[in-house]
């Protein structure tokens, strides 16, 4: 079992709900566990709401391709943009022991995909910023 | 895929949000003016029963939220998080800064509410809370004697009643016994009122509203059952569809509602209501269940070889859109009902053929139309709308009423039973 699907999404965030959508579908009607289509739509939206929100313009850009491998025992998630190089993984992870009213918000996002993905890579390439997620199952 | 839709009420002290949708980054933006209008003063209960995805950007609202109002004096429970959501909150590492109950009524107890709203797919449900003591349904007479057509003098009781009773089952108004058993019918006692249907051939209903000094009138019956005990919910109903809810819909969920709310719920309940009815369907009984005229052929009257001639019965609704005050008992019939004294759960519920299945329920139900009556203004009491509908509405017709009967709104008193005994308040 073996299957790709792409999209483009163009920088707004109904787009992004449109795309996961279709994720969402694509993933099962390719049988992926339930647990693990939620990670990869988790994943997709707190990567892409983050570079919608800091690096990407999308008046000039020609968007955000995302590819999506479901395999027998993992899914893939390839998230592509020509934005200015961020590494979204290099921020620091919030204290998430000190009490609510004292917390700042950010970086929650990628705190859920380091707890709920088993891989995630940064790469710079050219002008492109690429990130590789995986969530295993059995 | 559609955007997340959010719904806000007040129900008793709490500010309910209900959430249907994903709480994605799209999702929080459509709701954060929502989130934004409520009172940080108060208690908030969030209904995430129907939200199956949540990310960072929905946390991000609910702590904005605690935030607020922590600082100002309210409180925040979240209620009925899905399996994912609540990982996504634990991982998160926040799930210790809310208060999170299974479920909506949980929620609202927690809060110290007793009032509480259910969502269900026939319609929605907002319950007050009455009296805390389980109630009775009370049975006089034997179900049995109907059926077989052998209700004699000897079998006839004299019943005052009051306008507190609810009440419904085969009766007549008249001087005396032998007056009235040639003209026994269906009967109904809601709001100080008795209505029946005599079997004198006219298949028209007799309406009895007594002076409130006479309490020597005396409804004469061969079988009675009525509900004993204050209400234990008052519940107010809205359909979902326009055509209504079924009667056995509304049973179900009351049912559903009650193994929620009450612990001590046993599977059967009594209920009154002021009704606005979609589509009613009934019977009535056409001739006098007496000795003299029991059926040649040995069977009962509800036998398929007798049923057409003893029940005027419909195939199609009878009315469509009336007002009505509808008396009923109902039991669960998946739940233990052996906690019954079977002699008289036995003698308050008959299978009637004109009336198609209701899976898994028992109903006995009737009911009085009116012309469409407006209501009163709010806050409304089950008491008062039912007393301004007897004493202003036009009077249009009373049945027996099966379970597919449709209703559109209700206000329902709904009494939780605890047992089924013989009538306490006979004066034969």
């Amino acid at each position: 079992m073996a299957a790709t699907a792409a999209y483009t999404i163009q920088g707004t965030l109904p787009e992004l709900s449109r795309v996961a959508a279709l994720m969402t579908s694509f993933l099962e009607e390719q049988e992926t566990p339930p647990a693990a289509v939620f990670a990869a739509n988790l994943a997709l939206e707190e990567i892409v709401t983050n570079t919608i929100k800091y690096g990407l313009f999308p008046e000039v850009h020609p968007g955000i391709s995302i590819t999506v491998h479901a395999l027998a025992d993992q899914v893939e998630l390839v998230i592509e943009d020509e934005a200015a190089a961020f590494d979204p993984f290099a921020m620091e992870t919030p204290d998430t022991s000190i009490p609510l009213a004292e917390r700042q918000v950010g970086g929650l996002g990628i705190h859920l995909i380091r707890n709920m993905l088993d891989t995630f890579s940064y790469e710079r390439s050219g002008k492109r910023n690429i990130i590789r997620l995986t969530k295993r199952f059995s | 895929m559609s955007d997340l839709v959010i719904s806000t009420e007040k129900v008793g002290s709490v500010s309910l949000l209900r959430l249907v949708g994903r709480l994605d980054a799209h999702g929080a933006d459509v709701a954060e003016p929502s989130f934004q209008a409520i009172d940080y003063k108060s208690a908030v209960v969030i209904d995430l029963g129907g939200v199956p995805y949540l990310s960072s950007a929905g946390i991000r609202l609910f702590v904005a939220l605690q935030k607020n109002l922590q600082s100002q004096g309210g409180k925040l429970v979240l209620a009925e998080v899905q399996p994912y959501c609540r990982d996504v909150l634990k991982v998160s590492g926040l799930d210790q800064f809310f208060t999170i109950e299974e479920t909506v009524t949980r929620a609202f107890l927690e809060l110290g509410e007793r009032n509480a709203v259910f969502h269900r797919p026939v319609g929605r449900f907002v319950c007050h809370r009455g009296a805390e003591c389980l109630g009775s349904i009370e049975v006089l007479g034997d179900i049995g004697n109907v059926l077989a057509s052998r209700v004699t003098p000897a079998l006839m009781v004299g019943k005052k009643f009051s306008s507190k009773e609810y009440s419904i089952g085969l009766g007549a108004l008249g001087p005396s016994d032998e007056d009235v058993l040639p003209l026994l019918g269906e009967m109904i006692t809601i709001g100080g009122t008795m209505v029946w249907l005599p079997t004198d051939g006219n298949d028209t209903p007799d309406f009895l509203v007594p002076r409130q000094d006479s309490d020597s009138v005396l409804i004469r019956t061969g079988f009675n059952v009525s509900l004993a005990g204050d209400f234990n919910d008052y519940v107010e109903f809205e359909a979902a569809a326009d055509k209504g809810a079924t009667l056995a819909e509304i049973y179900e969920s009351l049912m559903a509602i009650a193994r929620e709310r009450r612990p001590d719920f046993r599977g059967a309940i009594g209920l009154a209501m002021r009704a606005e009815v979609g589509e009613l369907y009934g019977c009535g009984v056409v001739k006098s269940p007496i000795a003299a005229n029991a059926p040649e052929n040995g069977k009962l009257i509800t036998d398929p070889e007798n049923y057409e001639q003893w029940f005027e019965y419909d195939q199609t609704p009878r009315l469509r859109d009336v007002s009505a005050l509808i008396c009923g008992i109902g039991v669960d019939q998946s739940a233990d009902l052996s906690v019954f004294d079977a002699e008289y759960l036995n003698s308050a519920f008959y299978i009637n053929p004109g009336n198609a299945d209701s899976t898994g329920l028992k109903l006995h139900n009737h009911g009085v139309c009116f012309r469409p009556f407006p209501l009163g203004e709010k806050p409304w009491s089950l008491e008062r709308e039912v007393q301004n509908i007897v004493n202003e509405g036009d009077f249009v017709d009373m049945r027996h009423l099966f379970d597919r009967t449709t209703i559109q709104w209700a206000l329902i008193g709904v009494v939780y039973v605890e047992d089924f005994r013989p009538d306490s308040s006979q004066s034969a």
